[in-house]
């Protein structure tokens, strides 16, 4: 049996060919099932998110199984059969495994480093799980999947950093106040950035929101998405005065926050540290307020420059990521390489001739001071019952060989017998993942 | 046996000094995980330490001048750690960990070994009066460390520049945090320490005033404090405006303390 993948990412095929591959919320049957059903395929995981339709399966036929999931994928997309040569990248073995784990660790993303795609090759798999369609190349696979991305995150700097605008709006307010529970945030202005900032912002923790904005009704709607206060345009200087954050995205053509504003607020808030967003273009806030004390002012270039940098940053980290991949590659295919009936057979002998003998040796002065015969018939007779123990399930392996399962017998008595030492067992944690794109 | 856990001290300092450094150049906070928790080991040794001279002399160890370093170091290195578990601004510690690993080096030749102490000198009060005191100006040197980091911080974020550094340092809400409640407290033992020098001045120069450099300089550090403590607490004073007036207190009370002591012949001198 061999592990295969197929499919296509951003890549390699445009976004009109990803889409009509795409499965509808709705589907019946379920891509997963029917491709479980596919020649030669014993074992599926289906992942679908908006940059990669991909197919991992266990297949006793890597090349048959690989062609019948390619026809499958080009049924779905109504694609030619050129097109599906072109579009779609088939991997076996060692490379499949790489690809997915690339995948789960986020090096193969269209940002890299974002953290949804790890929830998402989650999902997939509790489906699929829930469906009974993987089995044990493919839970170790993904098991082994989610420690290179978490090992990815923890060890490298890969996701530490935003690289989106709004979140780094965030990523400074923490800078600022450390902890954002407690926190006021204003924001002036109703677009969809401030609605984004908004949203990234209560995800942070900060406690309440004031919306204020040129339609009132509109500052109403958004406050009752994020259960915030909405205050009409006039009431602009008492909102400063009560805020930590203010983040600014209106239309306004001229400046709508003046050193002169944030100033009379100021002494009335006692100093309170100040965090000013100005995300609008033309600009909404007068430079001249970042030069004020304990006022900290980024406008949309500002954002853009940290998000650009921490782009290169996660760049440099990718090569410290491809490593671990490559680490966890390994660790699998050596786990995958031991699934062999020989091998298996010679570490079960093994471990029974090391176990027997250990115990020759511990009763060694009782058994020196019986005669020469008795102490041989003694080892005869040990060694006579275990082989008589281990020939049955020996030759039951040997049977199997040949069949379907085999691969699941022999994982099994490779655990029974704890014949796994050099292959570290597969840890499937949950994490809470953070989202900032 | 004491003079080899004051060796040890020095040398967990050194790596928590080192684990600093590298964090620095490495810009990532994890390292420094490491340097706090060694950092600790250092205090706990020299905490031992202490205790080990303290039963040998039968006094408290803050008469010589090594004693003084040596006391001074392990009170700011106390102080730090206190923060550090209140607030997790492990970066800080980049500050204070030279500094302690300086003073204990300093001290180290000089601090085993029996004094001879003069007989003024031998009286809890004074014990009282020195640990307060220095306990107070280990606070203030704390709250200086915390407001120069605040000011590079506010700084970076002003210029918005250096997105690794910001990145590094800690945030300023904690920093304006730290240096308040290290002004707060130092205040607190400076007040204290003061008292108890004045009530034992009294028992032993019966009662005669002496205006002397050093009193003098403790008058003007104890209304500095009060001055700044007062501008935060009452006035609400935040961020910049009380870091930059409490580094500048300082490097004035450092500067006029090294003009004192080369320049005047003090009274209150003893060693």
């Amino acid at each position: 049996m061999e592990i295969i993948l197929v499919g296509t990412n951003h890549k390699a095929s445009p976004l009109e060919i990803r889409e009509r591959l795409t499965p509808r919320d709705d589907e019946t049957p379920h891509p997963l099932s029917v491709i479980r059903k596919l020649p030669s395929v014993q074992e599926a995981f289906f992942l679908s998110t908006c940059n990669r339709v991909e197919v991992l399966a266990g297949a006793k036929d890597a090349e048959t199984a690989g062609r019948a999931i390619k026809v499958y994928l080009m049924n779905r997309g109504k694609l030619t059969k050129g097109e599906g040569e072109k579009f779609f990248y088939h991997y076996k073995g060692e490379e499949a495994v790489r690809h997915l784990f690339r995948v789960a660790a986020s090096l193969d993303s269209l940002i890299i480093g974002e953290p949804q795609i790890l929830g998402q090759v989650k999902d997939a798999y509790r489906l699929a799980t829930e469906m009974g369609a993987t089995g044990i190349l493919l839970n170790r696979a993904l098991h082994f999947s989610f420690r290179a991305a978490k090992r990815v995150r923890t060890e490298t700097g890969l996701a530490a950093h935003a690289v989106s605008v709004s979140y780094a709006a965030v990523e400074l307010a923490k800078k600022i106040f450390g902890q954002l529970e407690k926190k006021t945030a204003l924001l002036i202005g109703a677009g969809e950035m401030a609605e984004l900032a908004a949203r990234h912002l209560m995800k942070n923790g900060i406690q309440r929101i004031i919306l204020v904005n040129r339609t009132f009704s509109r500052a109403q709607e958004l406050a009752a998405a994020f259960n915030g206060t909405a205050l009409p345009f006039s009431e602009l200087p008492a909102a400063i005065m009560e805020a930590d954050i203010i983040v600014t995205s209106t239309g306004a053509t001229g400046y709508l926050i003046t050193p002169e504003i944030v100033a009379t607020s100021l002494k009335r808030r006692r100093n309170r540290l100040l965090l000013m967003v100005d995300i609008a273009v033309p600009r909404d806030i007068d430079p001249r307020v970042g030069k004020m004390e304990n006022v900290y002012l980024f406008d949309m270039d500002d954002l853009q420059d940290i998000a650009d940098e921490n782009m290169k940053i996660r760049k440099g980290e990718a090569k410290k990521a491809e490593k671990i991949v490559e680490e966890e590659t390994l660790r699998y295919m050596t786990w995958f390489k031991s699934l062999e009936t020989v091998p298996t057979i010679i570490d079960l002998r093994e471990k029974v001739e090391t176990i027997m003998q250990e115990e020759l040796d511990r009763v060694g002065a009782w058994l020196r001071k019986l005669p020469e015969e008795d102490r041989e018939e003694v080892e005869i007779l040990l060694r006579s019952v275990v082989k008589k123990i281990l020939h049955d399930p020996i030759t039951a392996l040997k049977e199997v060989q040949m069949e379907e399962g085999a691969i699941g017998y022999i994982a099994l008595l490779r655990k029974l017998f704890k014949l796994n030492k050099t292959c570290p067992p597969a840890t499937g944690r949950k994490d809470g993942e953070p989202s900032d794109i | 046996m004491s003079v080899l856990l004051c060796r040890f001290a020095i040398l967990l300092y050194l790596g928590a000094t080192l684990f600093y450094i590298f964090s620095l150049l490495k810009r990532r906070v994890h390292p420094a995980k490491y340097a706090t928790w060694t950092m600790a080991a250092a205090f706990a040794a020299h905490s031992v330490f202490m205790v080990f001279i303290w039963k040998d002399r039968g006094y408290t160890p803050v008469i010589t001048i090594p004693d003084v370093l040596s006391f001074f170091a392990w009170s700011i290195t106390g102080a730090y750690l206190l923060v550090q578990f209140r607030t997790k601004t492990r970066v800080l510690g980049i500050s204070i960990a030279p500094v302690s690993l300086l003073l204990l080096l300093w001290a180290s030749p000089g601090i085993s070994g029996i004094v001879q102490v003069p007989p003024i000198l031998k009286s809890s009060l004074v014990y009282l009066h020195v640990s307060l005191s220095l306990m107070g100006e280990a606070f203030y040197t704390l709250a200086t460390l915390a407001g120069v980091v605040y000011l590079i911080q506010d700084g970076l974020l002003k210029r918005k520049t250096s997105q690794s550094y910001i990145r590094y340092l800690p945030p300023l809400k904690d920093l304006d945090g730290i240096n308040e409640w290290s002004l707060v407290w130092g205040f607190i033992c400076l007040t204290l320490g003061i008292i108890a020098g004045m009530f034992n001045a009294r028992v032993t120069w019966t009662g005669a005033w002496h205006l002397d450099a050093k009193f003098i300089w403790s008058w003007g550090a104890w209304v500095f404090f009060a001055i700044l403590v007062h501008q935060r607490l009452a006035i609400g004073w935040t961020g910049r405006r009380p870091a930059i007036l409490t580094c500048l207190f300082f490097f004035l009370l450092m500067g006029t303390f090294i003009l004192e002591l080369s320049l005047f012949p003090s009274l209150h001198r003893f060693f």
